[in-house]
């Protein structure tokens, strides 16, 4: 167990006091902002116990779940191929280094209109962010391999499928685990903005509805709940990546 | 018997012109010259990594033209493989080429380490090592596939003084024991005296000759007798 830190704790303790002033005394833009008692108050008595809320959860979690997932299959298998096979490259890279600079969210529309449910396209959305990052972050590592690390595999009479498989593989985790690190927090950023846009459920949606109905309330158990969800998520890609690496430990 | 002859090589700037040595069959041999001079690049011709402009390297009288586990080299900087085990960067070689049964490249490596007080270290990955332990992980690695030349290039450059001595020594005692055909690459006088029984200098400020300068240096005595060094 880490040591309590004490100034980290006042400094949280500190925000609370601040915010729940402000939220009395109604400050200039405090208006509609609940204090966090009745933030809490709410969250207690009415999305503790309301399946509706956990629903929001688990759909939110899903999406990033599967584009998360999926941009993870496809991306790193790509760059892969764009690392070391020339001509793939020479043919495919310019295409990736066209489509990449799209915002993710700037997909909504095409997405949309291109998946036959609401429910596909917004995991296309979440998938496509973390897809391009994971993408050119393998396709780089393949591409910085140290070359000393492959001419010795070379001189001990590794086949290039072995080598494949024991030197280069391995050599894009770090880089695989970068791209995970950046590609959860993008695939949370997008999934949240996409609900908001284009989707009658999860976590985003429900901030959204709080916005839409005047419920500051909902408004802020929204946030929270989605700070916590990539939190969470974080946590897990954290221990992924520490399982993949084991030589940092 | 290495017969290197004619190389040239130049990249934005010469870095290597009309240079030509032997290494003599069971020596040890320094090559030595400044920073940059192009010390790297003769031992990565040798392992047949990068190839000349001009001029021809032959081993036993065949070309080199490729990578091959008859030369293998210890790079300057650090190449075992951080996502392996020490065990597992021993065992590579022969388990890549074929050469040996799992069973039977562990076994070998496992005397290896054992020999190179390594054997506790055997689960260890490289970088929870130190850098003279790594250096012998790399002289493991190497060994354990038999080569005939060994090129150490600046092997014990960033080595504390005492691990240095330490390491010098080391190689000398496991030279004397097999006497297998070994270019020692440094930056110091200092190391080539102590490690030499042939000294090769490289200098490149006689590129401005137009021609290489290859002294050689034979040293008074052989220090790699019974370990006297
Ligand atoms: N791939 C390359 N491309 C361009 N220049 C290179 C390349 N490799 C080496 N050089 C240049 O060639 C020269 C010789 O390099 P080399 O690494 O062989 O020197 P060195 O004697 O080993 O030096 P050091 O003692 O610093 O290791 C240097 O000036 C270096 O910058
Ligand atoms: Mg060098």
């Amino acid at each position: 167990m880490k040591h309590l830190n004490w100034r980290g704790a006042v400094s949280i303790a500190g925000f609370i006091l601040l915010w729940t002033l402000l939220a009395r005394l109604k400050a200039p833009g405090f208006a509609e902002i609940p204090d966090p008692a009745a933030v809490g108050r709410a969250f207690w008595d009415k999305y503790l116990p309301s399946a509706a809320y956990w629903r929001s959860w688990a759909v939110s979690f899903e999406r990033v779940g599967y584009g998360f997932l999926a941009s993870q299959l496809l991306g790193i298998p790509l760059g892969l191929l764009l690392g070391t096979r020339r001509l793939f490259h020479d043919v495919v890279y310019p295409v990736v280094e066209l489509l990449r600079p799209i915002p993710p969210l700037a997909w909504v529309p095409l997405s949309i209109l291109f998946w036959p449910t609401a429910e596909l396209s917004i995991v296309f959305i979440t998938f496509i962010g973390p897809f391009f990052i994971i993408v050119i972050n393998v396709h780089d590592a393949v591409r910085g391999a140290r070359k000393e690390h492959l001419w010795l595999a070379r001189s001990l009479g590794a086949s290039p499928s072995y080598i494949f498989r024991r030197i280069i593989l391995p050599s894009v985790i770090p880089a695989v685990a970068v791209g995970m690190t950046l590609g959860i927090a993008v695939a949370w950023n997008v999934v949240i903005a996409a609900e908001m846009i284009a989707s009658d459920a999860g976590l985003g949606r429900l901030t959204w509805e709080g916005y839409v109905s005047h419920t500051g309330t909902t408004v802020l158990i929204g946030m929270i709940s989605i700070g916590l969800a990539g939190y969470l998520s974080t946590l897990l890609v954290t221990y992924a990546e520490k399982r993949m690496m084991p030589w940092q430990r | 018997m290495v017969t290197v002859s004619g190389l040239s090589k130049r990249y934005s700037k010469e870095v290597l012109k009309d240079l030509s040595f032997e290494l003599e069959e069971g020596a040890l041999t320094v090559l030595m010259g400044p920073s940059g001079c192009g010390k790297t690049t003769v031992a990565c011709m040798l392992a047949g990594y990068i190839a000349p402009d001009a001029g021809t390297l032959a081993i036993d009288g065949r070309p080199i033209t490729a990578a091959g586990p008859d030369r293998l080299m210890v790079f300057q900087e650090t190449a075992l493989w951080y996502w392996m085990t020490v065990l597992d960067n021993v065992m590579f070689g022969p388990r890549a080429s074929g050469a040996m049964s799992a069973g039977e490249a562990r076994e070998k490596a496992l005397g290896l380490l054992r020999k190179f007080g390594l054997h506790e270290f055997r689960d260890k990955y490289p970088g929870q090592l130190s850098g003279g332990m790594r250096r012998r992980v790399e002289l493991a690695q190497a060994m354990i596939n038999n080569p005939r030349l060994m090129i150490l290039d600046e092997p014990f450059r960033g080595l504390d003084v005492m691990t240095r001595g330490l390491m010098q020594e080391y190689y000398l005692d496991l030279f004397a024991e097999s006497r297998r055909t070994t270019l020692f690459i440094t930056s110091e006088l200092e190391e080539a005296l102590v490690m030499g029984e042939r000294v090769l200098v490289m200098d490149e400020r006689y590129l401005e000759l137009k021609r290489q300068l290859m002294a050689t240096l034979y040293l008074p005595e052989h220090r790699v007798d019974g370990g006297s060094a």
